[in-house]
């Protein structure tokens, strides 16, 4: 026994003493063969171990002997473990880690494609360059405009994309569709988004070649994702030269459901009485909204509630063309209800699921009229009504770390009304629109995508289906940027003010052919873009009976985009270029040739510039906007010089001054932003009187911006609920 | 009488070979630490963090390991010139803490290394993520600085934190120096707990004093 007992004595003060050195050397490379530096390389359990030097290579000694685990780590690869066997003497192992791709560094179809997010790094834009880049003040709209793609309208609202109206966008939050993104149309001057681009954590712009969950929008989609919970308990105000809003989200007990409300009342009669505008208004616009907010978490995932009611009133007059001494009235009141409840959920690991449903509802109460003094020459006053209710469920399978596939069925049921007084009996125009798709990311390599896509429409009011089919590659080529291709065919129903003329229309559609390459490295971004695009069956009609509609126009948009950023030349100065080329010519509504539209401009420039001063906290930012001569329709000229006038080229130059500081115990930015610095003469078209006078001349008049310059001043305070209590009590 | 000897002989193995455990844990440990406290360049770190991490990995019932390796990836945040691996890093240096802060709950050091971590994720995109993570970082100092009104660090941190803060949102050296003073205060009564105990900083806060007064 005894003896047992000093041989194992002697056997453990070997073991720990006397025992033989084993000496491990190696490489550490990645897959391509490129060594890795600063891997932690462990023999588990022990403090042995090294930290592989920059040529990949390690080597470390251990005294223990037997079977042990030799484990190698590095953030962004994949911790590898692998038996060794030590027993003194020398080992050589060379070993290969494999890349840890995340949703993060996974290759992302590019083509067409706008990001603007805090949870992708790789993005173009981040969402605080919605609120702080010169022109209009937060509109979400207005800075997508300073991106590739995108036309300069102001006559109209709504995004212009490659040769597309503005109709051919449609806005989605949430994956819900948005009937009435925009305040309704006023002639000849363009409408702001309704949406406060705070309420969005994620916006994704797509100028073409979109994903087959959307559809119903021949050139562009725009996907607005909402916030989810809050981090805290916060309240908001605004106070600016046009409107006063407050905003209060309380996050519960346990984070885990909160609610909100925001009230904003906007009223420009005091500015306008400052800076006179044309035209001149007799009631300055006047907004009155109210939103409702709800977030619940649930084990799984997150209810979200968002609810939105407006009321909205202006009116003005101008000197009528139609006869000197007359002038043209117009006015609206709108209504509008927006409200939208959604799922986004896991079911198990492998299945996920997006459910919603929404409801909407808009009114508008127009009335044109165009009078003298003596007598009415002409009066019209529409009253429309569009009421939109819609489900959504998209389901998705889930294949290891990255691919997935996506199958969903969208229902809506959409109602729109129109009636005028003395002109327009009622008519109603009902559409039950069912949508099927299925649409896969299938990752061949982490670097390597493929997204194969279709979709299925079908609508009662035209009673007619389509099949549009999506595909798109995207390959990383590492370090080099990546290069992507989309295709698709986008299919839309003909606008509701056709369908109110004639139900029985065809769809309208659009080809889309896209190749691009980008660029995300180091701060700085670049992207080139090509497309071609067909359109096929758009809408047309005699221009003299306008109630003759058909499907009989076509045409096509080429061109070229590139976009630069650069986050890197100066400590705090960040600016972005865009250049976009365009050509295109279509035959649609009544032009009697296949043209280039009154939308389309064949060069278009942005240059923003941004420098944040860090010691005054404040950022000053600078947008120069340049769009060649666009045509306009003149009704002097013979039917074969048809849309040949250009307007004079437009140029812009905005600038804003965004100042951060503490007002007790809100954190406030001072917003100062002012549009058309340098008063350039900017002209959106003309129009002009539906007669010719006495010597046979229709008399024409330049659209233009309301006043030269449009100046916002506002103040935008937060104050939350301190997180430092939060974390101290915990 | 055999299985009395037996088992001395038995028990003074086992004592013999955990004392010995017990010491090679603290010379590793001085050893590392030694070096940290000279450590200037990122292999260094890298180096260090990957040595506390295997250490950690060997006395798994020890929460100081955790602590310098969650240390080591902090600074390596703080160091790294590529601002998309930030949050990488600093995730890394959260996990450490997390199970630094299972042994050893409501340690006024740990605290100082969150609000650490938390400067360093503020610092990837400080217009964006400032406002929301501030109060997050001056939470953990003053949560800090109640767990243990002697440590002098989070007032050291919280002097660096209001120094390389725009003096309009209540930063600056103005309102850095007397805090930086209370720090240094603190740092001159200090006493560690043992040879292995956190007990950096108080170099570093003298001449980031001298600095100031320049």
């Amino acid at each position: 026994m005894r003896s047992q007992a000093i041989c194992l004595c002697f056997f453990l003060s070997l073991s720990c003493c006397l025992a033989a050195q084993t000496t491990i050397t190696g490489t550490i490379r990645s897959k391509n063969k490129m060594p890795l530096d600063g891997a932690s390389i462990s023999l588990e359990g022990t403090y042995y171990g090294s930290t592989s030097s920059k040529g990949g290579e390690y080597t470390f000694s251990s005294p223990d002997t037997g079977s042990f685990n030799l484990v190698v780590s590095l953030i962004g690869y994949k911790k590898m473990s692998q038996p060794v066997h030590l027993a003194g003497g020398q080992l050589t192992i060379h070993l290969i880690l494999k890349e840890e791709v995340n949703e993060m560094q996974a290759v992302t179809v590019s083509a067409g494609s706008f990001e603007a997010s805090d949870q992708r790094r790789n993005t173009v834009l981040k969402p605080l360059d919605i609120v702080t880049t010169a022109g209009q003040q937060a509109d979400i709209v207005a800075v997508l405009k300073t991106l590739p793609g995108a036309q300069q309208v102001g006559e109209s609202e709504g995004l212009f994309v490659r040769g597309g109206t503005g109709a051919e966008t449609k806005v989605f939050i949430d994956g819900m569709m948005v009937s009435n993104p925009f305040y309704s149309s006023v002639p000849d001057i363009a409408q702001r988004g309704r949406f406060s681009p705070l309420l969005f954590k994620g916006t994704h712009f797509s100028s073409g070649g979109y994903s087959a969950q959307y559809g119903q929008a021949m050139s562009s989609a725009l996907t607005l994702e909402t916030h989810d919970l809050p981090t805290r308990t916060e309240t908001n105000m605004i106070i600016s030269s046009a409107q006063l809003t407050l905003t209060r989200q309380q996050l519960f007990k346990e984070q885990k459901a909160s609610a909100g409300f925001s009230i904003n009342y906007n009223n420009l009669e005091p500015y306008y009485a400052l800076v006179p505008q044309k035209p001149y208004y007799t009631k300055a616009p006047e907004i009155i909204n109210g939103e409702l907010f709800g977030r619940w978490k649930t084990r799984k995932g997150i209810f979200k509630y968002y609810g939105y009611a407006t009321t909205n009133t202006l009116s003005f007059h101008r000197p009528s063309l139609e006869n000197e001494k007359a002038f043209d009235h117009f006015s609206l009141q709108g209504n509008n209800v927006f409200t939208i409840l959604t799922y986004s959920g896991k079911l198990n690991d492998q299945w996920k699921l997006n459910t919603g449903v929404g409801f909407s509802y808009n009114k508008d109460r127009i009335d044109f009229l165009t009078a003298s003094p003596a007598d009415t020459i002409s009066s019209f006053h529409p009253r429309l009504t569009n009421y939109s209710s819609q489900a959504r469920a998209v389901i998705t399978r889930l294949f290891g770390a990255l691919s997935k596939w996506h199958t969903g069925v969208e229902f809506q049921r959409v109602m729109d009304k129109i009636e005028a007084k003395d002109s327009i009996l009622p008519v109603s125009r009902p559409d039950n629109f069912i949508s099927l798709f299925t649409e896969g990311d299938i990752y061949l390599t982490p670097w390597l995508l493929a997204k194969p896509g279709i979709r299925y429409e079908y609508s009662s009011l035209l009673s007619k289906g389509n099949f549009g089919p999506r595909l798109s590659f995207a390959w990383k080529l590492q370090k080099a940027g990546q290069i992507s291709i989309a295709y698709g065919t986008f299919f839309q129903r003909p606008e509701t003010v056709y369908l109110l003329r004639k139900p029985n229309l065809d769809y309208t559609r659009a080809i889309h052919y896209i190749l691009n390459y980008e660029r995300i490295a180091n701060g700085r971004t670049i992207r080139a873009e090509f497309f071609y695009k067909k359109y096929e069956d758009l809408i047309t009609y005699p221009s003299n009976k306008p109630s003759e509609l058909g499907n009989n126009g076509s045409g096509y948009a080429k061109g070229f985009e590139i976009f630069w950023r650069d986050k890197k030349l100066f400590d705090g100065f960040d600016y972005w270029i865009s250049y976009s080329f365009l050509d295109t010519k279509r035959k649609f509504q009544d032009y009697p040739i296949e043209t280039i539209p009154t939308f389309a401009a064949k060069h278009t420039l942005n240059v923003v510039i941004k420098q944040f001063v860090t010691p005054i906290a404040t950022n000053f930012s600078l947008t120069y906007t340049y769009a060649s001569g666009r045509p306009y329709y003149n009704p002097n000229l013979p039917v074969s010089a048809f849309l040949s006038d250009r307007t004079i080229d437009y140029h812009n130059i905005g600038f804003q001054v965004n100042y951060l500081t503490k007002l007790g115990k809100a954190n406030t930015v001072f917003i100062f932003n002012i549009n058309n610095l340098i008063g350039n003469q900017q002209v959106y078209g003309y129009h002009f009187a539906s007669n010719p006078d006495l010597q046979g001349i229709f008399k024409g008049e330049a659209i233009t911006p309301m006043a030269k310059r449009s100046i916002f001043f506002g103040a935008y305070l937060t104050i939350g609920n301190d997180r430092r209590k939060e974390i101290i009590d915990n | 009488m055999k299985q009395f000897i037996l088992s001395i002989i038995f028990s003074s193995i086992f004592v013999t070979g955990f004392s010995q455990q017990e010491a090679a844990y603290t010379r590793t440990m001085e050893t590392n630490i030694k070096t940290l406290d000279t450590a200037s360049t990122t292999e260094t770190y890298v180096q260090l963090g990957n040595n506390f991490d295997r250490i950690a990995n060997a006395a798994k019932d020890q929460w100081l390991p955790y602590y310098y390796a969650g240390f080591c990836y902090a600074v390596m945040a703080f160091k790294t010139k590529d601002k998309t691996q930030v949050d990488a890093i600093a995730d890394k240096a959260d996990s450490y803490l997390d199970k630094a802060d299972a042994l050893k709950p409501g340690n006024s050091e740990i605290s100082t290394l969150r609000a650490m971590i938390t400067n360093t994720r503020i610092l990837v995109d400080p217009r964006s993520r400032w406002q929301e993570l501030n109060t997050v970082s001056e939470g953990w100092i003053i949560k800090a600085q109640q767990q243990d009104p002697a440590n002098p660090r989070p007032w050291y941190i919280q002097a660096r934190t209001k120094l390389y803060t725009p003096a309009m949102l209540g930063g600056g050296p103005e309102a850095a120096l007397p805090v930086l003073e209370e720090a240094l205060t603190r740092f001159g009564k200090f006493q560690p707990d043992n040879s292995l105990a956190p007990n950096w900083g108080h170099e570093e806060a003298q001449k980031l004093l001298t600095q100031l007064k320049k």
